[in-house]
């Protein structure tokens, strides 16, 4: 039950390299379609309604311009992720006040919540490091981000 | 300070202990010679056998130099007396413990304010006061405010489905970006430790943090603690219609508690129906289950047994437990029997006694400590206290502090912000900081603060 690397919870279908949205409800909204399109079974409206709760309780945006917004979901077999890159920057009602460049988007089994937080320490632990922060940026496309994280990980 | 304690009763004894390892000079009197011999073997106190409310006695355990005078027989009238005698000496602070004589309500014929007391205090009222805060919070306990209520600090009992489980608190503190709050200590078996970041959360375990209030929805999320309808429809059982259970009924019955409360006594369930407004009296027996579970047990929010049992009150709480119900808090005054709580799966035992001797040591050391708790079960405490213009150490990255080894800084106020601090916080006058420590390093936080 240890906890699984970032890169083997992520599949490079799953990062989107240019975010298009401007706002935070468009830049969920977005996070969860690339989500969709990875795992059609799941729910649109459910996924970003649980996302929007949580944002609800405080923003999920830690500042440094990475946000991991997260949720639970009943019924999903396993821990999902999603990764996305705004050039331009997103307000996400950080704690710092400044945008948002990095996404991790997090959905977890409401069962198997210890899972979740592991995941989301090692990411929250990853993008703490401003070098990685500056490759992630830096990366040309989804699968040199992808390369990123696989290195760093190794 | 010199502090002068009469009677060594548990409440006089847990003083005794208490304030002689903070550094304190302690005198305690007592007409039972082998008490007095006891505490003076273990403790580090003096000890004069004789009546506390003789003056003659007093002055040989050198009332005219004591800063404070603490009376805790088992008799009211000595402690009044002895009081009484005290002031006399001009002792700038007087306590005592009365159990029999009305002082609060508005009937009262005497109040500390005519008895010139600083402080009356009642276990049982103590012990009621402490049960109707525990009734109120779901898998949390011990919960104290800091701060103006800005900060909490919160007791958790980790279960086997809790989130926390087998995470290091390096894991933890790398949720702090979006989950502000810092596990200060872990209670584990009989041990209470500070964790370092290699540390893993175990069910079992009791964990303490600090978090500030308005993060507490988020934090239970995280910690999958939170109910449907906080609010709504909880329903509370107590057993046991004494003082101390009238007085929870009454003070849960205006958090709109659906409140039940058991007696056996007929005669008593008719007066207090009378002065209970919402509380449905029902007379049976504690551990007449049937009848309990007809009233609704199962799947309750709160069981709170108080009966003068303490076998019926664990007992009764075990089955409670049986059926669902989310919290069971139970009286205990055997001093033996209050350790038993974590292990039984009780939420809380706690003691009218202990409550009492909780609440004057708190009284008689505040002043420069804002406000403090004792952790249940534990001898850890958690104090506040204001940095002032003259501290050593202002300007200094907390890590060059050399901090005391057994305690942590929870979170530093400054005004209307609030930080949980890492090395490298600083720290400025009229910052208040909220700390937990181990019972060894009390003396030396204080030390450090001074």
């Amino acid at each position: 039950m240890g906890s699984m690397k970032i890169s083997e919870l992520l599949s490079p279908q799953a990062i989107v390299a240019d975010l298009q949205a401007k706002d935070k409800t468009r830049a969920l909204a977005e996070l969860t379609d690339t989500l969709i399109a990875c795992e059609p079974s799941l729910s649109r409206e459910n996924v970003i309604a649980v996302l929007q709760e949580r944002e609800k309780l405080g923003s999920t945006g830690i500042g440094d311009g990475v946000a991991i917004p997260h949720g639970k979901l009943a019924g999903i077999p396993e821990l999902k992720l999603v990764f996305g890159r705004s050039q331009g920057g997103i307000d996400f009602e950080s704690m710092d006040g400044q945008p948002a460049y990095l996404f991790f988007l997090l959905i977890a089994p409401e069962e198997s919540v210890g899972v979740h937080l592991k995941t989301l320490a090692r990411i929250s632990k990853l993008l703490k490091d401003s070098i990685v922060r500056k490759k992630l940026m830096d990366a040309v496309d989804q699968q040199d981000i992808y390369q990123v994280i696989l290195d760093e990980e190794a | 300070m010199r502090i002068l304690i009469v009677g060594s009763g548990q409440v006089g004894y847990f003083l005794c202990d208490r304030l002689s390892c903070e550094g304190h000079e302690v005198t305690l009197v007592d007409r039972d010679e082998e008490t007095v011999e006891r505490a003076q073997d273990r403790l580090n106190v003096m000890g004069i056998v004789g009546n506390g409310a003789s003056a003659e006695i007093l002055e040989q355990a050198g009332i005219k130099d004591a800063d404070i005078f603490i009376a805790v027989t088992n008799m009211d009238e000595v402690n009044i007396l002895a009081c009484l005698l005290a002031r006399e000496y001009q002792v700038k602070v007087l306590v005592a413990r009365t159990k029999n004589i009305e002082y609060t309500s508005h009937k009262a014929v005497l109040s500390k304010e005519k008895l010139g007391i600083d402080l009356l205090i009642n276990p049982e009222d103590a012990v009621a006061e402490e049960l109707s805060k525990l009734a109120c919070d779901s898998k949390a306990f011990d919960v104290a405010e800091f701060a103006e209520g800005q900060i909490l600090f919160q007791g958790y009992r980790i279960e086997h489905d809790s989130p926390l489980c087998d995470l290091t608190l390096a894991e933890l503190g790398e949720l702090r970006g979006m989950y502000r709050f810092v596990v200060v200590a872990i209670n584990r078996g009989n041990v209470t430790i500070i964790p370092r970041g290699d540390d893993v959360i175990q069910a079992g375990d009791r964990i303490y943090i600090f978090a500030p209030q308005q993060e507490l929805p988020a934090i239970n999320y995280l910690l999958k603690s939170e109910q449907k309808n906080p609010k709504a429809n909880r329903r509370a059982f107590i057993l046991g219609g004494s003082r101390i259970g009238q007085q929870v009924a009454q003070n849960i019955e205006k958090l709109n508690f659906h409140t039940k409360l058991i007696e056996k006594s007929e005669e008593r369930c008719y007066r207090l129906a009378e002065q209970l407004h919402k509380t449905v009296v029902i007379n049976a027996e504690g551990l007449d289950v049937p009848t309990l579970v007809d009233e609704g047990l199962a799947d309750a929010d709160v069981f709170i047994a108080v009966t003068e049992n303490d076998q019926t009150n664990i007992l009764t709480c075990l089955l409670a437990r049986q059926h669902r119900v989310r919290r069971t808090l139970a009286l205990v005054s055997q001093p033996e029997l209050v350790g038993l709580a974590a292990e039984l799966g009780i939420d809380a035992c706690i003691s009218p006694r202990l409550a009492a001797a909780g609440a004057i040591l708190k009284f008689v050391r505040r002043g420069e400590i804002i406000s403090l708790t004792a952790v249940e079960g534990s001898n850890s405490e958690v104090l506040e206290l204001e940095i002032g213009k003259d501290s050593g150490l202002l300007k200094k990255p907390l890590k060059d502090l050399h901090f005391p080894r057994g305690a942590i800084i929870g979170a530093i106020v400054h005004g209307s912000k609030y930080e949980i601090p890492t090395g490298e916080s600083l720290l400025e006058e009229g910052d208040r900081v909220v700390i937990f420590t181990l019972p060894e390093a009390l003396q030396k936080v204080e030390r450090f603060f001074s």
